[in-house]
């Protein structure tokens, strides 16, 4: 079944096509700057759960950069610029940056695919946790 | 509340213009709406228009209008545009008293509201930042006569239009930029740059108000990105000439949209002729 919500068609140019009378199923970003700046972090020390978008792109960002392919860091960028519309840059150092062995399958999993990636980062109830040896 | 079968489904509108499509693989008989350039007369000299309507523009053939659209069900939307269709009234009136049982919606432009003396049941407004206060007023005193409609669009209008009219304004319709008509020459980088920006920052504006898109829209602005394919499959109703079709009764011509270059003589057809023949393009 299709529903049109609260509307008559007064489109005289073509057809009214999708009434948004709601919310959205992904997070929807405040962002300001005209370039997102994606910073890697250390993940390593938890008991953690990364529920924003941002701390979620930066979590992945340290997977592709430091333990990814190099097609990870480009599927990255891309699912993070064609949902936001804006130019992404990824600042990961090698030395500061990393994540415990023990949390780094989350993010391989949805590095498989454009979908399953977009879905980690912007779906609202996708979620990371971050865990440690001793928990 | 209007129903009709189409095809295998039942189609149900509600009063206050929601539709309900019941069936999980409709095939329609009939178009749901019906897109009706009357006139391409109009003083308004928009820069960008795309239908190319100028002062002494040509008008349609109510007799015509009236044949091809008495035998349709009732609940089946006929969106009357132009050029300015108020430069019609007399015989747009005329029509909507013989076909009183079909839902006639209209688009004007906002300089033109004054002109308006009769009630369909839903006004598109083309909005004019300019005009701002006045519409305000129109829509206060007029939407519980006929539901009125803010027409944006995204390149023409500013993301601050935007802005400005989902805190007055409950429903809003924004249609992509098309690359017709005079929108060709009107064409430039700062449209491309509002385009981009109701691009990023139209996700916001979701929770507030009703906001409808035409596929145009849907396409310039990625708007499906916010969505799952569950919901989306709910709420997308369907590419121009699944379930629609566009009716030029100056040049006597049909077509899938009023952005289709191919375009068919009307001739002797039916409306269910027509549709047949869109359908399979």
């Amino acid at each position: 079944m299709q529903i049109r919500k609260s509307i008559f068609e007064t489109n005289s140019s073509s057809t009214h096509s999708v009434v948004v009378d709601g919310g959205t199923d992904y997070e929807v970003p405040e962002i300001k700057e005209d370039i997102i700046v994606i910073n890697g972090n250390e993940f390593g020390w938890g008991y953690e759960q990364l529920k924003k978008w941002k701390s979620k792109a930066e979590y992945c960002a340290t997977y592709a950069f430091l333990y990814g392919r190099e097609k990870d860091v480009t599927l990255l960028k891309q699912v993070i610029e064609d949902y936001t519309n804006k130019k992404v840059v990824f600042n990961v150092d090698k030395e500061d940056h990393y994540i415990d062995h023990q949390s780094i399958d989350s993010a391989e999993e949805a590095f498989a695919e454009y979908a399953s990636l977009k879905n980690l980062i912007f779906g609202k109830e996708s979620y990371i946790t971050i865990d440690n040896d001793n928990h | 509340m209007w129903e009709y079968k189409n095809g295998n489904y039942i189609v149900k509108i509600l009063d206050d213009g929601t539709k309900l499509r019941l069936s999980d693989n409709p095939i329609p008989e009939l178009p749901e709406s019906i897109d009706v350039k009357i006139t391409n007369k109009c003083n308004a000299g928009c820069a960008f228009c795309h239908e190319k309507s100028t002062p002494d523009g040509k008008s349609f053939d109510v007799d015509l209008a009236y044949k091809l659209f008495n035998d349709l069900p009732s609940g089946i939307e006929l969106a009357i545009g132009g050029g300015n269709p108020l430069e019609c009234s007399r015989d747009l009136k005329w029509l909507m008293r013989k076909c009183y049982y079909k839902i006639f919606n209209i688009t004007i432009n906002a300089v033109h509201l004054d002109d308006l003396d009769f009630n369909p049941k839903a006004i598109g407004i083309s909005y004019k930042s300019e005009l701002h206060d006045k519409i305000k007023m129109f829509v206060d005193k007029n939407d519980k006569y006929s539901q009125c409609v803010i027409h944006l669009i995204a390149g023409v209008h500013t993301f601050e239009d935007l802005k400005r009219c989902t805190k007055d304004f409950k429903r809003i319709l924004i249609l992509g930029y098309k690359k017709v008509g005079r929108g060709i020459s009107y064409y430039n980088e700062n449209i491309e740059k509002e385009i981009q920006t109701f691009k990023q920052e139209i996700g916001h504006y979701f929770n507030k108000n009703i906001i409808a898109f035409d596929n145009l829209a849907l396409e310039q602005l990625d708007v499906k990105r916010y969505f799952s394919d569950k919901k989306w499959d709910t709420m997308y109703m369907g590419k121009d000439g699944e379930f629609s079709m566009y009716l030029d009764l100056v040049e006597k011509k049909y077509a899938v949209s009023s952005r289709s270059e191919e375009r068919f003589d009307i001739g002797d057809l039916t409306i269910k002729e027509m549709f047949s023949k869109i359908r399979q393009i």
